[in-house]
């Protein structure tokens, strides 16, 4: 499989196979883009998506999405198929990622995994664990902890609307998030 | 003992805001990553706005097109009538109001109205939509009636009721039970259930939900809705 994405539209064989009309030619099915304006508009939603899920913050979610396209997009050889480019972008997005949080954390906080078994026409993951991994880390807390992550993660509440929800102080609020974000680690690392 | 800089991290988390960076422990890398799972299940959040898809297409056409045989401007200008086009359109469906209004005053600069006003259908007629019993005070319901979804709410025994649709593109609105809310799955948007907007990342103003008339006929609890047979 790898040895497949790496010759790929960037191994620069491509274009020999028959010169240049084969540039000209402009995708008339959905399996390959003809153009970049065609690989972004397909794929910015992914990556966008792909990209928040590991960050959890739009700011460094957009950042990190135009590292992808910028250090993408300028290699590419079109026209190309939808999983060759895909396996690129992924490919991309994992060393983007790792970068990021080498230079913030000093931790792999989050990571885009390579799947060895991963067919090179396979679709990017669609983040969509994020929310059923979720569920199970709120599932497995007390009732208090359970409440607080939800107020403020999944329904946007401050603090102190949290606060006023449970009918606690504003400081025995951010006590018990800190205590339930705690709890919550523990679970999670349990999961795995 | 709580962490500064972790709590700091974690508080930019949930209000999306860009976190700053500090030496983490593995405990602390533990716990971000964990509060990254939960923020990242938010309904919505991770689709990209609007107004970065637009601007990185900008970018990338920058960077990418040579300038003198092909023209980044009118490519840009064709997807940016596309995205505007497909927004509008769906809320306009959302509004029910006409589309060329809806499209004519996305492009038109200034922000739009804060107000959502209240529903008036030119056919509208009293439409049951819940039993006076099922509705006792603090109780909020959902109901969909004809061409009207929406959640009706008897709060200190006066009954109100706003639409269920989000005013950004359209998407049926869930209830958090807990916080009194009504949030959006799409990208996110809060209302509360006057209708008004508690919190949003869009790009553009987002306006009131409207409100619906409602009344309490013989232990009936009526809205004010169109006929949908035309």
């Amino acid at each position: 499989m790898a040895a497949r994405r790496q010759s790929g539209p960037w191994g620069g064989q491509r274009a020999g196979a028959g010169g240049a009309p084969v540039t000209r030619l402009r995708a008339v099915d959905s399996e390959s883009y003809a153009d970049w304006d065609a690989v972004y508009r397909d794929n910015i939603g992914l990556v966008h998506r792909l990209m928040f899920a590991k960050v959890g913050n739009r700011p460094d979610a957009e950042d990190l999405t135009t590292e992808v396209f910028l250090a993408a997009l300028r290699p590419l050889r079109l026209p190309a198929s939808v999983g060759e480019v895909r396996a690129y972008l992924l490919a991309t997005a994992r060393t983007v990622l790792a970068r990021h949080w080498a230079r913030t954390l000093g931790h792999q906080v989050t990571s885009l995994t390579e799947d060895p078994e991963q067919a090179p026409a396979a679709p990017l993951p669609e983040p969509t664990a994020a929310p059923e991994r979720a569920r199970q880390i709120l599932a497995a807390l007390p009732d208090r902890y359970r409440q607080i992550l939800q107020l403020r993660f999944l329904e946007a509440c401050t603090v102190a609307e949290a606060a006023q929800v449970l009918g606690i102080s504003v400081a025995n609020a951010k006590v018990l998030q800190h205590r339930a974000m705690r709890r919550a680690a523990d679970v999670a690392a349990g999961l795995e | 003992m709580i962490v500064r800089s972790l709590t700091r991290y974690i508080e930019d988390l949930i209000r999306s805001r860009r976190p700053r960076r500090f030496k983490a422990s593995e405990d602390e890398a533990a716990m971000i990553r964990t509060a990254i799972t939960l923020r990242a299940a938010r309904p919505g959040s991770g689709e990209p706005t609007d107004e970065f898809v637009a601007s990185l297409h900008r970018k990338l056409a920058a960077e990418l097109e040579p300038p003198p045989d092909r023209r980044p401007a009118a490519a840009r200008r064709t997807f940016l009538r596309t995205a505007a086009a497909a927004g509008g359109a769906a809320a306009a469906v959302a509004a029910g109001a006409g589309i060329d209004h809806v499209v004519s005053s996305r492009t038109a600069p200034g922000p739009a109205p804060a107000a959502g006003g209240t529903l008036t259908p030119s056919h509208g007629t009293w439409l049951t939509v819940a039993y006076s019993s099922d509705l006792p005070d603090g109780a909020v319901r959902p109901f969909t009636v004809g061409a009207v979804t929406g959640f009706i709410e008897r709060a200190d025994g006066q009954l109100r009721a706003v639409s269920g649709i989000c005013t950004h593109q359209g998407c049926r609105l869930a209830f958090a039970a807990r916080s009194a809310r009504l949030v959006c799955p799409c990208h996110g948007a809060t209302f509360a259930l006057d209708g008004t907007v508690l919190t949003h990342r869009l790009p553009v103003p987002l306006e009131a939900l409207p409100r619906i008339e409602v009344r309490e006929v013989g232990g009936a609890v009526q809205v004010y809705a169109p006929l949908t047979d035309l």
